[in-house]
């Protein structure tokens, strides 16, 4: 059974399948005071979502099994979760116009690999503030 | 532009971002409104709440970073959607507007089409209009349709004040997972601290005697809060 302290923490749920980069990303966001899960298969990430029924998600955009834009609008399309927030990640939409389908797809955020760890954060603290 | 159109108000000195911003506004049929000092965005703000306010940092006086603070422990303008842009984009400046809960930030050059979709995103998190008619939550015999905001239980329709509203769709949104005490207090209330949680236990309550029967889908979880379990 968990503490009261930890049932009281934003859930972040990290979708990712580079094992450093979710590691790393998972400390970070532990250390913000967030209850971090990890998933790194895109094909059980919406499940996930359905499970966990986190504050955010943090979803990588190429994953093998589901690809993470696929993720987005599936999220985005099931009323029960459409408003958790999706920041995407991203290595690939530095053209204005996939930026812009990004934002299409139902994304709340995009940003750019490699990830600025203090810009990352503040984005995260925002997002998950708004709600 | 429409009469009925939504106001965004711009605040910069700086005359060629002023006009970009507008024609991408105007283009998506929003009501612009331009001011040049912080001073006069908060009378205007104030006066009249924009939908949104894109926010120049580098502002002469009270600068955009203390806009956003102001705005920010207003409780009228707590929740007015920022996004902040800069000139000259330093990182601590940056970390700063987020740590002053700004919704989104511009850096140079500004791409329209991105700007456009950024403005979208934010507004469209921030909206009443985000549900759509037939969004439906269902648990048990309990039916709560976020668009019209109504909730029927065993085939009748339940008043319910808008706080116990928003307790019911967060449970349901939340389903299986249990949520603290402080947690439904910051997401309630919009409080951070817990000033009493017994808000939250009465709130529950009357939640559960309008629902009658179907109250009891919500289940306390001894020593920290409540829970809509999955079946």
């Amino acid at each position: 059974m968990a503490t009261e302290s930890q049932q009281n923490k934003k859930r972040i749920l990290i979708v990712e399948d580079d094992f450093a980069l979710r590691s790393m990303l998972a400390l970070l966001m532990q250390s913000l005071g967030y209850e971090v899960f990890q998933e790194e298969n895109g094909g059980a990430a919406v499940q996930k979502v359905l499970d966990l029924r986190p504050d955010m998600i943090l979803l990588d955009v190429n994953l093998p099994g589901m690809r993470g834009t696929e993720i987005c609008k599936l999220v985005k399309s099931d009323v029960r979760v459409k408003d958790i927030p999706i920041l995407m990640m991203t290595g690939e939409y530095r053209d204005t116009d996939d930026k812009v389908k990004a934002f299409s797809l139902g994304a709340d955020d995009y940003v750019l690999k490699p990830v600025d760890i203090s810009i990352l954060s503040a984005r995260v603290k925002a997002m998950i503030s708004a709600r | 532009m429409g009469s009925g159109a939504q106001k965004v108000l711009i605040v910069s000195i700086h005359q060629p971002t002023i006009q970009e911003f507008s024609k991408i506004l105007e283009a998506g049929d929003y009501n612009v409104d331009i001011v040049q000092s912080g001073e006069r965005a908060l009378e205007k703000i104030w006066a009249a709440p924009p939908v949104l306010l894109l926010l120049h940092l580098e502002l002469a006086g009270i600068s955009g970073l203390d806009v956003a603070r102001i705005l920010r422990q207003d409780p009228r303008t707590k929740t007015l959607p920022i996004i902040a842009f800069s000139n000259q984009p330093n990182q601590a400046t940056i970390l700063t507007a987020f740590n002053l809960e700004v919704d989104d930030y511009l850096s140079k050059p500004f791409h329209p089409e991105e700007v456009a979709a950024r403005i979208k995103a934010v507004l469209n998190r921030r909206s009443p209009n985000f549900y759509r008619e037939d969004d439906v939550l269902k648990k048990g015999k309990i039916q709560v349709h976020l668009g019209p905001r109504r909730v029927v239980s065993e085939g009748k329709e339940v008043k319910l004040t808008p706080k116990e509203f928003a307790l019911l769709t967060l449970l349901l949104k939340k389903e299986g997972r249990a949520l603290a005490r402080n947690y439904l207090l910051e997401a309630i209330w919009n409080l951070s601290s817990d000033v009493t949680t017994r808000s939250v236990d009465m709130l529950v309550a009357r939640l559960r005697r309008k629902l009658k029967k179907e109250g009891s889908l919500i289940e306390t979880v001894s020593g920290y809060g409540y829970r809509i379990p999955t079946e």
